[in-house]
């Protein structure tokens, strides 16, 4: 039995939300603010949790402007031992292509805001029902406590509960061993504080405090009613005197006395191993209660985790824990990049705006290729792609480094926007692209059920400029033209403007929903930067100095070609161009910021002010014009700077 | 094991803890019934066998016991009635209260049938169920089959029950058989089938038939059930219908994960072969009951008197003390001339029991009315229809005089047939109520209430419906004058013909409250000791201190009269029933010895039988008499 689909309205920013789930893990990704945490709530809510706390809806779990919300969780792969636990309350749905039905559960969780007002607050109406449109009976507590799930919370406190205390989790999970089901086993831990409890009260410190407290006492009480104080760990006891409820009551008292510590040498290992120790103890308990429904939530479990932690709790839950709870399903969610890259794709679940998108195998545009792929090459530093609202995706080192300095000169710094730049060092941008496509909805109409975040490929033209032909009396050739490479050069479509379209779009094929392609104005990446308005500074990147420079010829491609012949044929040229272009650009085209002169009036300094944002605003002009069409059209689009439609 | 082992220790300290609370005769169990709470044997209990008692004794040592916290125990009654009275046991236990939810089953085999099968197969089909009522059910019929269908129908008198049947491992609609030769009237009435199905009328039975086709669509929930209930107790077994038996063998029969205990007496099966159904035969004709023969209701007079009705030749014995100076049980023999006089000589001789011990007097008799000899034959007033008030109001207005002539009963029940009532009106108008999955749904009484919330105007119902419920009375202008406030509150037209039509005014209907007849049936006697008359199928289940049992007639035969051979010589070979010919004499025979046991068997101190002097010889005068301590009046 697993938790298939969840569907649920107006909860939160959660407003028309489904997502069907894996039977094994469930990795939910995605920025701050998406919907990660309400729709853990959401399941809390719905299943309970089976650490007994208390959930209390209030008005902000409501969506702004809805007075009633719906979860409606749907369980398939019912066992007959399961179902019996639910006969009442069963779907019994069709099986395709059959007259045959099987078993599934639908639980629906509704909370009503009525117009009674109860100390001035609207009072909530809340109910659980099973079928499939809510209309079944109601879902009894008894019978709710088989899916409650087990719940470990962001940064917790698991110092807290470990210690001992009343209603301690760890009390709990002692209590739900087997082995305590045998009366000897109880028997013998009461035995034995019973004893230790008697060495106590008759140690001599202890019983001469005791008689000092009780000397202080007699001056206060009366005469006819001494009282006779103790000092002790579990008041007086006589066992044999004990009815089966004062045994259990005293069993229990003892399990909330107990505390659960990492290491027997070292009584204090630091938060994170506390955490670990605690998640071990409750995955025990979800063992112990092997035939109800296991279902693990956890929320950030890198909280207190190092990323090498992360990574072996991972694998204890793809592993199932040994095997021995193969079947446990359970849903994290997840800011690190680190887990995101350990999960399996189909199980990684990327939540943006409220909606859900799961990388399940029928969902995404992926085929079974890009998943073997992105397996082996999805690695910690691509995954933050998942958390990102806009990715670039690239091909080579010098988009990587140089992208965000564009962005920054026109002054859409990509941390602003939270765009990530993702160097898949080839042209396997596939993979990386259709993680963000949905599968069969490619139509615009669908644009609301696309995954919002914008998504470029950058890539290069690949076409060949003529003066870069290898021929007698060109100086600039360093391509050779060979039958082979015929297509690769732009003299070849000269008088075929279709066959060159035809080139681009092939190279745009992965487009769609908000997948964009943008192709090079001209062959490669640095190539098209010196042959749109940066030659020289391309030029003074390369060599240091513009020394030289005014030699090159003015035609602005062959001086392109002059420049780019130096970064295809040095060696290192590409990385020297890639560090050195940053500085050039920033002092050429960053932001004024003139200094304060003495004396300044705050008249002058706002003139000043002025005039510096001014000149900041006519460089980033200067330089959105330099730059290459379409290394603005990708920023532009991925920083929000354009509507996202059907990508181009 | 998931069911908890039950020692005879654990019985002996409930035992104690009942009787120290109590001041009723002390309770003993015997070991027949120490092993019924003990195993798990199917049972023959005789009449006043304890078997309630038993049952709830039962029922409180495994609820103290019970640790599992999804599977449970499952009690299946035959009448709500029975499952009242268990409810009424295992509710004064602390630790049995948890009988009464989940994961317990307690409630009639229908109840369980609707539970976990039928409701939600009609779920999973999209079915909304408005009502399970044959009465409704065949009314939904009746106003939608076309002309023609109904006048076959009605030609055979048949009540518009078109079923749907479990027949060859399929769903089916089954036709009366009025319509067999009528190709256009099957076609109309399938579809009126449908209709119903869609608009959630339902017949009792068609909630058996879809329950069963469930389970051979999803076999596991058979499994599940199995697992849901490792112990299942089924009551008053021998009243089971053949189609009730053998789902309960199909969910439970045979299965190593579940343990099914039958508890009955086939001897006291009256209702089995009802309404044309076969009777069960796994209960009442299994030969390994385990049989509990002693009665703790009568004295061992009284079951020695009667051991010759018991088809299954239990060896009934009683073992309530006889009192002194009882009166003898006697027959009363009339003459045409003085039948009359009948129910006053019996309350003679009830006059000389002690008054503690004549509290519950009853006369009863195997045919109401009808025939040349019936209960009315003895007493005139006898009106059977007092017996069932419950047939649905085909207008608003009789629904609001029934509520208001209902003296007696919770405003509970009067304000659900209103309800019921307003549902009616609503759905004749068309009107529905926005669903949870925001689609419309036909309105039902669940919902009733939401309906007048998004109108606003649940405050200006509420007060209708309290002004109708108070009222004493209801005139021609008053009933317009309501039905208009009705329409405006529930937006209702009422230009509408239908609507018109369940609006009508309905007159006061006098002959219901004849003053010669006591409410309830109950003839006062001059000696002014109340005597209840009833059938026997109205006693059923019942403990009395006297009874008068009245030879009435079927077809040719008088029952009396022809029990009067096992009376006499209790180990006479039985009369065998022939479900295959339940018209000859001997199996009329064998169901009046079914009917003459259940009579005979339910006073504690006095049985008197009433026959015509001209059916009884002088010879089975003399031997009831001499050898059975029988007494005789002449009237």
């Amino acid at each position: 039995m697993y938790l298939s689909d969840v569907s649920i309205k107006n909860f939160r920013i959660l407003r028309d939300f489904r997502l069907r789930l894996n039977s094994g893990i469930n990795l939910i990704v995605g920025e701050n603010n998406s919907g990660k945490t309400a729709l853990v709530d959401a399941l809390r809510y719905a299943l309970s949790v089976n650490s007994g706390e208390w959930i209390r809806i209030q008005d902000r779990d409501f969506s702004c402007g809805a007075t009633s919300f719906s979860i409606q969780l749907k369980f398939e792969d019912i066992t007959a031992r399961q179902a019996a636990a639910f006969v009442e309350h069963l779907t019994h749905e069709k099986i395709p292509g059959t007259d045959n039905r099987r078993s599934v559960l639908y639980i629906n969780y509704q909370a009503e805001q009525t117009t009674h007002l109860i100390r001035g607050a609207r009072q909530i109406r809340t109910e659980l029902r099973s079928g499939a449109n809510a209309e079944g009976p109601p879902v009894e507590r008894e019978a709710r406590d088989f899916l409650a799930t087990t719940y470990l919370r962001p940064l917790r406190d698991a110092d807290a509960e470990l210690t001992g205390g009343r209603g301690s989790r760890l009390a709990q999970i002692l209590g739900s061993s087997e082995r305590f089901g045998e009366a000897a086993v109880i028997e013998n831990l009461l035995t034995t504080i019973v004893a230790a409890n008697a060495a106590i009260v008759e140690n001599d410190g202890v019983s001469a405090t005791r008689e000092r407290v009780q000397e202080q006492l007699r001056r206060l009480d009366f005469r006819t009613k001494p009282l006779s104080p103790l000092i002790s760990i579990m008041g007086g006891t006589d066992l044999e005197q004990l009815d089966a409820t004062e045994r259990k009551q005293m069993f229990r008292a003892i399990l909330e006395r107990l505390q659960l510590l990492i290491d027997s040498h070292e009584r204090y290992r630091g938060l994170g191993y506390s955490n670990l120790l605690f998640m071990a103890t409750e995955l025990l308990l979800l063992e112990q209660e092997q035939h109800d429904f296991p279902l693990l939530l956890v929320e950030e479990p890198e909280a207190h985790l190092h990323p090498q932690l992360q990574m072996k709790f991972l694998r204890a839950l793809r592993e199932g824990f040994g095997g021995r709870n193969s079947s446990l399903q359970s849903i994290l969610t997840t800011h690190s990049p680190n887990l995101a890259s350990k999960a399996p794709l189909e199980n990684v679940i990327i939540m943006a705006e409220g909606k859900a998108f799961s990388l399940r195998k029928d969902e995404t545009r992926l085929d079974a290729q890009n998943y073997v792929h992105l397996e082996k090459f999805l690695d910690v530093t691509k995954s933050n792609l998942f958390f990102a609202k806009g990715v670039i995706i690239v091909e080579g080192d010098g988009e990587n480094i140089l992208l965000s300095t564009f962005a920054d000169l026109l002054g859409l710094p990509f941390e602003d926007f939270g765009v990530s730049v993702i160097n898949v060092g080839s042209i396997a941008f596939a993979p990386f692209a259709r993680i963000f496509q949905r599968v069969g909805i490619d139509d615009p109409e669908n644009s609301a059920e696309w995954l919002g975040t914008r998504v470029v490929c950058l890539r290069d033209l690949d076409l060949w400029p003529e003066p870069a032909r290898i021929a007698e009396g060109n100086i600039y050739g360093f391509q050779e033209a060979k039958a082979g490479n015929r297509q690769y050069w732009e003299s070849h479509y000269a008088d075929n403007a279709q066959g060159r379209l035809d080139w681009i779009a092939s190279r745009k094929s992965l487009a769609g929903q908000n997948v964009r392609v943008e192709v090079a104005d001209h062959w490669t990446f640095e190539y098209a930067l010196a042959r749109a308005g940066l030659a020289s500074e391309v030029y003074q990147a390369l060599n240091g100095n513009l020394d030289g420079y005014d030699e090159l010829p003015a035609d602005p491609e062959l001086r392109a070609v002059a420049i780019y012949k130096d970064v295809a044929t040095r060696s290192g040229a590409k990385t020297k161009l890639a560090y050195g272009l940053s500085s050039v650009l920033a002092a050429k085209f960053g932001p004024v910021i003139s200094p304060t002169p003495e004396n300044e009036t705050p008249e002058q300094a706002s003139a000043r002010r002025e005039n510096d944002q001014a000149r900041t605003a006519a460089r980033r002009t200067e330089f959105r014009a330099a730059l290459p069409a379409y290394i603005v059209r990708a920023i532009d689009y991925v920083t929000g700077h354009e509507v996202p439609l059907a990508a181009a | 094991m998931p069911i908890p082992a039950i020692s005879d220790a654990d019985i002996d300290t409930l035992i104690e803890e009942v009787n120290s609370a109590s001041t009723d005769r002390a309770l003993v169990f015997d070991e027949a019934r120490r092993v019924a709470i003990r195993e798990h044997h199917h049972v023959h209990a005789c009449p006043g066998a304890g078997k309630t008692t038993l049952i709830g004794f039962k029922l409180v040592l495994l609820a103290r016991k019970w640790r599992l916290r999804h599977r449970g125990l499952c009690v299946l009654t035959h009448t709500n009635v029975a499952k009242a009275e268990i409810l009424k046991r295992v509710g004064t236990d602390a630790a049995a209260r948890s009988l009464l939810s989940y994961p317990h089953f307690i409630g009639t085999i229908q109840d369980f049938v609707h539970t976990f099968l039928a409701l939600p197969a009609c779920r999973s089909k999209g079915y909304l169920v408005r009502q399970i009522d044959d009465a409704s059910a065949a009314a939904y019929m009746r106003s939608r089959l076309a002309r023609r269908t109904k006048a076959l129908l009605h030609s055979r008198q048949i009540n518009f029950e078109v079923f749907l049947k479990w027949e060859r491992e399929k769903l089916t609609i089954c036709m009366p058989p009025a319509l067999n030769s009528d190709e256009e009237a099957k076609r109309n009435a399938k579809d009126v089938k449908l209709r119903a199905l869609e608009d959630g009328y339902f017949f009792f039975s068609d909630m058996y038939a879809l329950g069963r086709a469930l389970t051979s669509a999803n076999p596991s929930v058979i499994d599940a059930l199995r697992y849901r209930f490792p112990l299942v107790l089924i009551d008053e077994m021998q009243d089971t219908q053949r189609h009730q038996d053998e789902l309960i063998n199909h969910l439970f029969g045979d299965a190593a994960e579940c343990t099914l205990q039958k508890i009955g007496d086939p001897d006291q099966a009256i209702f089995d072969g009802m309404a044309g159904e076969p009777p069960n035969e796994t209960f009442n004709a299994a030969t390994d009951l385990i049989p509990i023969p002693d009665s703790g209701r009568f004295n061992a007079i009284i079951a020695d008197k009667f051991r010759g009705l018991s088809t299954r030749r239990i060896a009934l014995t009683g073992s309530r003390p006889v009192a002194a100076n009882a009166p003898f049980c006697t027959f009363i023999i009339y003459n045409d001339d003085t039948i009359g006089s009948v129910l006053d000589q019996f309350s003679a001789i009830v006059a000389g029991l002690p008054e503690a011990d004549r509290r519950v007097v009853k006369a009863i008799g195997g045919r109401a009315e009808g025939g040349p000899l019936s209960i009315q034959s003895y007493w005139q007033a006898f009106d059977r229809r007092q017996a069932n008030k419950g047939r649905p109001a085909d207008t608003l207005c009789k629904c609001v005089r029934r509520a208001i002539e209902l003296q007696e009963g919770p405003v509970r029940v009067h304000y659900q047939h209103l309800s019921q009532g307003l549902v009616e009106l609503l759905r004749l108008g068309g009107k529905t109520v926005t669903g949870r999955s925001g689609g419309p749904v036909p309105i039902t009484r669940a919902n009733l209430r939401r309906y007048f919330d998004a109108l606003e105007k649940t405050s200006m119902i509420n007060a209708l419906i309290a002004d109708m419920l108070l009222r004493p009375t209801l005139t021609a202008a008053e009933w317009a004058e309501i039905t208009e406030t009705l329409c405006h509150i529930c937006d209702i037209d009422i230009g509408n013909v239908a609507i018109a039509e369940y609006l009508a005014y309905a007159d006061y209907a006098p002959e219901l409250l004849d003053e010669a007849v006591l409410p309830g049936n109950v003839y006062l006697s001059p000696r002014g000791i109340p005597i209840e008359v009833s059938t026997i199928h109205g006693v059923k289940g019942e403990t009395h201190d006297a009874t008068l049992v009245l030879e009435t007639k079927f077809g040719a035969l008088f029952d009396i009269k022809e029990m009067l051979p096992f009376l006499i010589n209790p180990a006479l070979e039985r009369p065998v029933f022939d479900p295959v010919h339940a018209t000859t004499h001997a199996s009329i025979r064998a169901s009046f010895m079914k009917k003459m046991y259940v009579a005979t068997t339910r006073a504690r101190q006095l049985v008197c039988i009433a026959m015509h002097r001209g059916r009884i010889s002088e010879q089975d005068r003399a031997a009831l008499t001499d050898n059975r301590g029988w007494r005789f009046v002449d009237l």
